[in-house]
């Protein structure tokens, strides 16, 4: 009877594999489970390893099944340049610090191998393992590099094709349905009493820039982005966000307040609002947008029933787009002035608190505590780093995107 | 000679079955086990729609493809994995076994040779035993990270088909990734 069965039940019916026999799935499988030095190296073995590795589809597998398979991943974080950094003339130390995304404990350092005109680089964003960067201070330079630390490659954009450049608000994203790394700028300018707005868009593909159009309807004869020093222009579903106040003149002295969430669908390139939560009446000092867990979110800092008492709510859009699904996460109490650095993949929450002025040997000394927040559960850690400066922090992936391309450098 | 496994737990299914290697050694298995092999489940399947009498221990699966070290291995490799059928532990009970199986893993990798990891990929592959296949590829993986452009070459037995001058332009280019390479 067996030997009937025989011919059904093997899938793969062949004799006792040599070596050679592996099947090519299983190599692949093998190749996504390596990190990118190996990847790199193993190019070399054979044309077939080479055409396997460099394939855009094994770099999207690897991208996930490696960064998964680890326990807790990566961040790579820098000094924030800051106003008051560029104002004392404070040098930038231009020194990037990879390290654990659970405890911020170090790993490794290295440099940020290029320079802006200012020496303020300016992180943007960060998109399965790149890193964008642009000069702190625009009216400087209005260069723009993507880098990929994990396989020491960067490629400075080409130049605008906008005929000005002001007040300039940026994001990056990564464009899926594509396969696309993408860079939008928004240029708004004042002459007399016109205003004009100009947006390009930067695909890695084409590795040029474009105009597109604004094409969000709406009539408020001014608005001003919102930096709150979290990263503020948050890649959530496939969408950058940027938080807008506007203010309209309306007859006489009035003038409105509003703000909204505008988005940029980085496929269609088209921009739309998105709406905010309904406000508690409470007083609201500032507000920005981030991204919590892979999910749109609104910190809010404002004063609670106490006078005294500042309070930060954060609040996380379940559904994308849904206004309904906005959700408050928590509520923190704060003590006045500390910085908020943002979100780690993991939902983690970075805070610098005041500094305390601790006394050691007879000396008073400024001491920064910073903690690691769960919103979910509210554990709060200490990290073991003492950070003197305000942090931009970015996921570190291992990826092999921008491996190939034009106008791309080594260092 | 045969080779039984241990006796069946009271608690979990104690239908077996009886797989036999390309040489000819037989192994009784549990039935939860041998269902994570998923080659041998469909074939189980097909067995019991055909002929309700012939069940389990008195049916032999051939498997010709694999070699009765690599089965022994595999066998072993399944038992340790949370069983589907098993009661559900509370976190306590759950971390020990974690605990266990991580030092089990490490005690198993230890004692294999790199060219069994060929074999047991490839008889996990034949054998669809997705578990399986994720732990070997992964220690597989672990064990060329860090080797030489040679050593892989040797081990997979592929051919160099590039020139010399091209071969060592992808080396210049990555220089720093051929640093830090293990002894072969």
């Amino acid at each position: 009877m067996s030997q009937s069965k025989q011919a059904r039940a093997p899938k793969i019916l062949r004799r006792r594999t040599r070596r050679d026999d592996l099947p090519e799935e299983i190599v692949l499988e093998i190749l996504a489970r390596l990190p990118v030095k190996s990847l790199l190296k193993f190019r070399c073995v054979c044309k077939t390893w080479y055409s396997y590795i460099t394939n855009p589809n094994f770099i999207s597998t690897h991208l996930l099944c490696y960064n998964n398979n680890h326990d807790g991943g990566y961040v790579i974080h820098m000094p924030k340049a800051t106003f008051s950094m560029a104002y004392f003339h404070l040098p930038h130390s231009q020194i990037c610090t990879l390290a654990f995304d659970r405890t911020f404990e170090t790993i490794s350092e290295f440099r940020i191998p290029f320079t802006f005109e200012s020496g303020y680089p300016s992180l943007v964003g960060s998109c399965n393992g790149i890193l964008c960067f642009t000069d702190f201070i625009i009216s400087k330079s209005k260069d723009v590099y993507l880098w990929n630390p994990s396989i020491r490659k960067f490629k400075r954009l080409p130049d605008t094709c906008l005929t000005q450049l002001r007040t300039l608000v940026i994001g990056f994203g990564y464009d899926s349905q594509s396969n696309d790394y993408k860079v939008v700028r928004i240029s708004q300018t004042r002459v007399k009493d016109v205003l004009a707005r100009e947006v390009e868009v930067y695909s890695l593909s084409s590795d040029s820039w474009k105009r597109v159009g604004l094409g969000v309807s709406w009539t408020p004869n001014a608005f001003s982005f919102s930096f709150n020093g979290i990263l503020a222009f948050p890649f959530v579903s496939g969408h950058l966000h940027w938080m807008i106040e506007m203010t309209e003149e309306g007859g006489g002295q009035e003038r409105r307040f509003t703000s909204m969430i505008l988005s940029f669908d980085v496929n269609s390139e088209k921009f739309k609002e998105l709406p905010l939560p309904d406000d508690e009446g409470s007083f609201i000092v500032t507000k920005c947008v981030t991204s919590f867990k892979g999910k749109l979110a609104l910190i809010k800092f404002g004063y609670g029933v106490q006078p005294h008492s500042m309070l930060c709510s954060i609040w996380v859009m379940k559904e994308y787009g849904v206004l309904d699904s906005w959700n408050k996460l928590c509520v923190l109490p704060v003590d006045a002035f500390i910085d908020f650095t943002g979100f780690t993949n993991y939902g983690i929450l970075l805070i610098r608190n005041m500094p305390r002025l601790v006394s050691t040997n007879c000396e008073l000394e400024r001491k920064y505590k910073s903690v690691l927040i769960d919103p979910e559960t509210l554990n709060e850690n200490e990290i073991s780093i003492q950070v003197n400066y305000h942090l931009d922090v970015a996921t570190y992936m291992e990826s092999l995107a921008l491996l190939d391309g034009a106008n791309v450098v080594f260092h | 000679m045969s080779n039984t496994s241990e006796n069946p737990k009271p608690s979990s299914s104690s239908a077996k079955m009886t797989l036999k290697t390309s040489d000819n050694e037989l192994f009784e298995v549990e039935e939860a086990v041998a269902m994570k092999f998923c080659t041998v489940k469909q074939y189980f399947e097909d067995e019991k729609d055909s002929d309700v009498a012939a069940r389990g221990s008195t049916t032999v699966i051939p498997l010709p493809n694999v070699h009765s070290a690599v089965l022994a291995t595999l066998i072993s490799y399944g038992k340790k994995l949370p069983q589907s059928n098993a009661v559900a532990d509370n976190h306590e009970e759950e971390e020990t076994k974690k605990k266990e199986r991580k030092k089990y893993e490490q005690g198993l990798l230890k004692n294999l040779m790199p060219g069994e990891l060929l074999d047991l990929i490839s008889a996990a592959n034949y054998l669809d035993f997705k578990e399986g296949l994720e732990f070997f590829n992964q220690a597989l993986a672990d064990h060329i990270q860090n080797k030489s452009v040679e050593y892989v070459r040797k081990f997979f037995g592929i051919k160099n088909d590039y020139e010399p001058h091209e071969e060592e332009k992808y080396r210049e280019e990555y220089a720093w990734a051929f640093e830090g390479v293990d002894e072969d």
